[in-house]
């Protein structure tokens, strides 16, 4: 049985990759290479040599921490959409639900899933790890890879059947975590044992206990709804709605929308992409051989790029706007205000960590923070503004954003802030792209 | 406002959708029948302007929805086969947003008066994921409705909807037609394309078999009901 849903599974994945052959395969790669070639030219030829960025060297401690730092966040982040796919409470039944299939080969199955879709997270540390020379340590990313599912499914599993979802309790578990993570004493630990030890008690758990049971759905669908109420959901959207009077009048629903939406939940990318916001503020108080306006550039692509996957997880209700008597501009024009919305605070919150820690003269902090200001408003413009860019992927669309806001960043924060006028030009032209590419998705 | 379609085809690749169809229509209400395959909804979708036709044209009174798709739009209601509806907006938050965006003014009574007349008043500020399918068509069909525009598009609007709500969709679409809309429906409930539509096209693997009046088809095909009809056309076009 495990054989023959792997087969259809892997079908129904070559039919996707045939599809879609050039993205994956060409497009993707092509992308993926020259962002890490020029990345590291810029990063370690350009900006070291004119000394915005000091020489970083990370220690093998340092790496580790971060290393389960990130990975403690990847399996709190995942709860919510592996819950999604663990029980149909927001989504359709699946062959799989109707069949008579034994759980503990639906666990394999899907683990075998979750090593594919957990697949770009660690290529992306391995790359990481090359970028920062720590090649010694390149064989790690892809033993954890193959016991990480086991531990993400694990979690999620038997925290929905023995505690029902509590936001307060998750956010109380990231909060011991986030402890654990400064002062576990990670140098001692003997990573042979950790890794065998790691893929086994997952699987031993789950033999043992076997917890994904159907009985557990209703624990998970009271806590996609369950968090607000009728009295406080209107009350949001009110506020929500007083925030965009700020913008013209035709983006006004799109926006409203969205920042609804945002705020029910639809995205839960902003929750991962504050906790990052929160490690670059982290970052930016320990190691101040960085520039402030890198710190803020950084933030503000991290926060910015929530529009992403805003806007491919509406793909699917995009018949409803299509319907409707809306310019694609506008539909362009919303999600860059968006995206400058949720990264307005940032400069703000980089120029106050910087007046904090280094006394500045009046005259210097000022001209600080409309540096930080309008390398903010450049960022997340080109974040917001390169929407359409990348097939509708996001890892395509943060390579796009990312070149450009390197160089906006570059331009504004080291040659002259005038150069700001350059993203003019280019959010036009990243404007008239997004039109015909939103009216083609229209009309096909 | 006339709709008036001419000669109108869409392929995909090899498949034919849509043969060349022509109908022009005002202030009545047409049904479009046909099985499933049939080429209904490419064509309701191309008189919205969701896909352009590869050949004909496709106007509302002196606006081609091709040129300009946004004017149009503002004239159109339109109720997809299967609407998606953001799971995470409330009913009313809903039907505001589409009421901005077709640039109604006073919507707020207007939108009460939906709810009101599909029972869902008290569910305003329930979110959609909350809803029971029936009461989402209900939505999908009240932002149809929103703005009372020319030209109505209801694409099968009476699946999944209990008796009495079919029954007050039937008296609104009628009291649509009594103020001067222009109606195309889908459905494959041939009681209300009996009851309900002036003129009835049948289309058959994207040709059109049949048209006229529901008396008229029934006549021509020797047949009591407008089920049979249906039937006796799409067999003895093969």
């Amino acid at each position: 049985m495990f054989r023959t849903i792997i087969k259809t599974k892997l079908r129904a994945i070559r039919r996707v990759l045939s599809y879609d052959w050039a993205t994956y395969f060409i497009l993707g790669p092509v992308m993926m290479g020259v962002a890490f070639l020029l990345g590291r030219k810029i990063f370690k030829d350009f900006a070291f040599g004119i000394g915005r960025i000091q020489p970083v060297s990370l220690s093998e401690e340092t790496v580790v921490r971060l290393a389960f730092a990130f990975l403690a966040l990847k399996i709190f982040f995942n709860f919510l959409p592996l819950a999604r796919r663990l029980y149909p409470t927001e989504r359709l039944l699946s062959v799989e639900d109707l069949l008579p299939i034994a759980f503990n080969i639906r666990y394999k199955v899907f683990y075998f899933e979750q090593l594919f879709r957990d697949l770009p997270f660690f290529a992306i540390g391995t790359i990481l790890l090359i970028f920062f020379g720590k090649t010694d340590l390149l064989v790690w990313p892809f033993m954890i890879w193959f016991f990480f599912p086991g531990v993400e499914i694990g979690f999620t599993l038997t925290w929905i059947h023995f505690w029902s979802p509590n936001r307060k309790r998750l956010g109380g578990v990231l909060l011991i975590l986030a402890f654990l993570l400064a002062f576990l004493p990670v140098v001692q630990l003997s990573w042979w044992a950790d890794f065998f030890t790691i893929l086994f008690v997952p699987l031993g758990y789950y033999k043992g206990f076997k917890v994904w049971r159907y009985t557990d759905m209703g624990r998970v669908a009271q806590f996609f709804v369950g968090h607000e109420n009728r009295k406080n959901r209107a009350k949001t959207a009110a506020l929500l709605r007083r925030v965009c009077q700020l913008v013209p009048k035709k983006v006004r629903p799109l926006l409203q929308r969205d920042l609804i939406l945002t705020a029910r939940n639809f995205v839960p990318h902003l929750w991962r992409n504050l906790v990052l916001v929160l490690l670059v503020i982290f970052s930016a108080l320990s190691w101040r051989q960085i520039d402030a306006v890198v710190y803020c550039a950084l933030a503000t692509f991290i926060i910015a790029s929530t529009v992403s996957p805003l806007f491919q997880m509406q793909r699917p209700f995009r018949m409803m706007d299509a319907a409707l008597p809306l310019a694609a501009e506008h539909v362009w024009r919303a999600k860059l205000s968006y995206a400058r919305l949720l990264a307005l605070p940032i400069p703000f919150v980089f120029w106050g960590i910087e007046v904090a820690l280094r006394p500045l003269p009046w005259q210097e902090s000022l001209n600080l923070l409309f540096t930080l200001l309008l390398v903010g408003i450049a960022v997340s413009s080109l974040v917001g503004g390169s929407i359409c860019e990348g097939d509708q992927r996001p890892v395509l669309q943060y390579i796009v954003a990312a070149f450009l806001c390197i160089l906006a960043t570059l331009f504004i924060a080291l040659f002259n802030p005038v150069l700001f006028l350059l993203l003019f030009p280019v959010l036009s032209s990243l404007k008239n792209s997004a039109v015909i590419r939103i009216e083609n998705e229209g009309s096909a | 406002m006339r709709l008036s379609i001419s000669n109108v085809t869409k392929r995909y690749g090899d498949l034919t959708a849509l043969h060349p169809f022509s109908m022009d229509s005002e202030g009545e209400i047409c049904g479009l029948i046909g099985n499933n395959g049939a080429g209904k909804s490419t064509l309701l979708k191309m008189i919205v302007g969701l896909i352009f036709p590869g050949k004909g044209k496709i106007a509302l009174g002196d606006l081609d929805v091709k040129k300009m798709p946004e004017t149009v739009k503002r004239h159109i209601g339109y109720l997809p086969e299967s609407p998606l509806l953001y799971p995470r907006l409330t009913p009313e938050e809903l039907l505001f947003y589409v009421a901005e965006i077709k640039g109604i003014q006073k919507a707020k009574d207007e939108i009460a008066y939906w709810l009101e007349i599909f029972g869902l008043s008290e569910k305003r500020n329930a979110l959609l994921n909350d809803l029971s399918f029936g009461m989402k068509k209900k939505i999908a069909i009240a932002s149809a409705l929103i703005g009372r525009p020319a030209l109505l598009i209801l694409d099968e609007p009476f699946n999944g909807l209990d008796v009495a709500t079919m029954e007050s969709l039937s008296e609104i679409i009628l009291k649509r037609r009594a103020d001067g809309a222009t109606i195309v429906l889908s459905s494959h409930l041939m009681t209300y394309i009996d009851r309900l539509c002036e003129r009835v096209f049948i289309l058959k693997e994207g040709q059109l078999v049949a048209e006229g009046t529901p008396k008229a088809l029934k006549t021509r095909a020797n047949q009591t009901s407008f089920h049979e009809t249906f039937l006796y056309f799409t067999k003895v076009s093969s």
